[in-house]
């Protein structure tokens, strides 16, 4: 059954080049116009993903324990259709305390769906990616204390609308666990 | 499942992730490096304009938080309202056109079609509430 997944993801893999070469062609098409912003932009892209590698460890390390010991059983305990309150606020904690880009928070919020992960609890914990512990020091410095606070608070109270909405129209049509 | 059935797992997770990363990553910081030149010029100071041109611009652009918080900055310095900042620095992180395909792929077309229209909208109305509340105190 494993050996299934592999080549299942295999398959998935083969189709992904197609976009890539495709941006690849619009970087061919910036360079002819303008030289110094294609080679600036692949540069900076080099930069970021750099930066990425320990993100991407860490992020590795939490899929694996996630697979280790996020049984369907747990996680559906804690963050299932029946974890109610409680539910709501693990995502929303591990929303501000995760940190990372979405881009690669995306493969192990899919596993986690599939081990019966609601929607709305993924939207919560996307949206609280927002309110950021280590930046909001930055976030006073450049808008006061006054409008740290106010945004932050309704960021919070907003990522739960967000997650109730997106439970009632993504819930709707089975998408939970595929 | 065993702890090398895991590693295995999680690393094909990330390599079937990998050529998408890096196309949309390609591609974002394009359109935030040509958008970045505009940002001064596209807010002019109105009310509902600039938080939607705010929200649209963010919605384009992504990054850390921090990033947007400079940028934010910067742009309050040259007289863009506050409600655009705001709108922008928050479509900044909850909704990303760029990552879209890379959304859907991961977590079903609907979930992000639907997760990045409605953080759009909330986005609009807690500028809108963030710059009601600062006034009231």
């Amino acid at each position: 059954m494993f050996k299934d997944k592999n080549i299942i993801d295999n398959k998935k893999i083969k189709k992904f080049p197609a976009f890539l070469i495709s941006v690849i062609f619009i970087y061919g098409i910036v360079a002819m116009l303008d030289g110094a912003l294609a080679w600036g932009s692949l540069r900076e892209v080099g930069s970021v993903f750099l930066k990425m590698i320990p993100i991407l460890i860490v992020v590795f390390v939490i899929m694996v324990l996630s697979n280790l010991f996020l049984t369907p059983e747990r996680v559906k305990r804690h963050f299932g259709r029946n974890s109610g309150v409680k539910g709501w606020f693990y995502a929303m904690i591990f929303g501000i305390i995760i940190a990372g880009p979405p881009y690669i928070l995306y493969p192990m919020l899919k596993e986690l769906k599939k081990n019966g992960v609601e929607n709305s609890h993924i939207a919560i914990f996307l949206y609280n990616r927002n309110v950021k512990l280590p930046f909001i020091p930055a976030m006073i410095y450049y808008f006061g204390w006054q409008y740290t606070v106010i945004l932050s608070v309704l960021l919070v109270l907003f990522s739960i609308f967000n997650g109730l909405l997106m439970g009632k129209i993504t819930n709707k049509v089975g998408e939970v666990g595929k | 499942m065993n702890f090398k059935e895991s590693i295995v797992k999680a690393g094909n997770s990330l390599r079937q992730m990998m050529p998408m990363l890096i196309g949309v990553l390609l591609l974002a910081v394009l359109a935030n490096n040509i958008l970045q030149n505009f940002y001064t010029t596209l807010f002019t100071g109105a009310y509902i304009k600039d938080s939607l041109i705010g929200a649209f611009a963010g919605s384009l652009s992504f990054g850390m938080p921090l990033t947007s918080y400079v940028v934010g900055g910067e742009l309050l310095k040259n007289n863009v309202s506050l409600l655009a900042v705001t709108a922008f620095i928050i479509t900044w992180t909850t909704v990303g056109v760029t990552m879209l395909p890379l959304e859907m792929k991961m977590l079903g077309k609907k979930f992000a079609i639907w997760r990045n229209v409605i953080n759009f909208i909330f986005a609009i109305i807690i500028a809108i509430l963030t710059v009601m509340l600062i006034n009231f105190f």
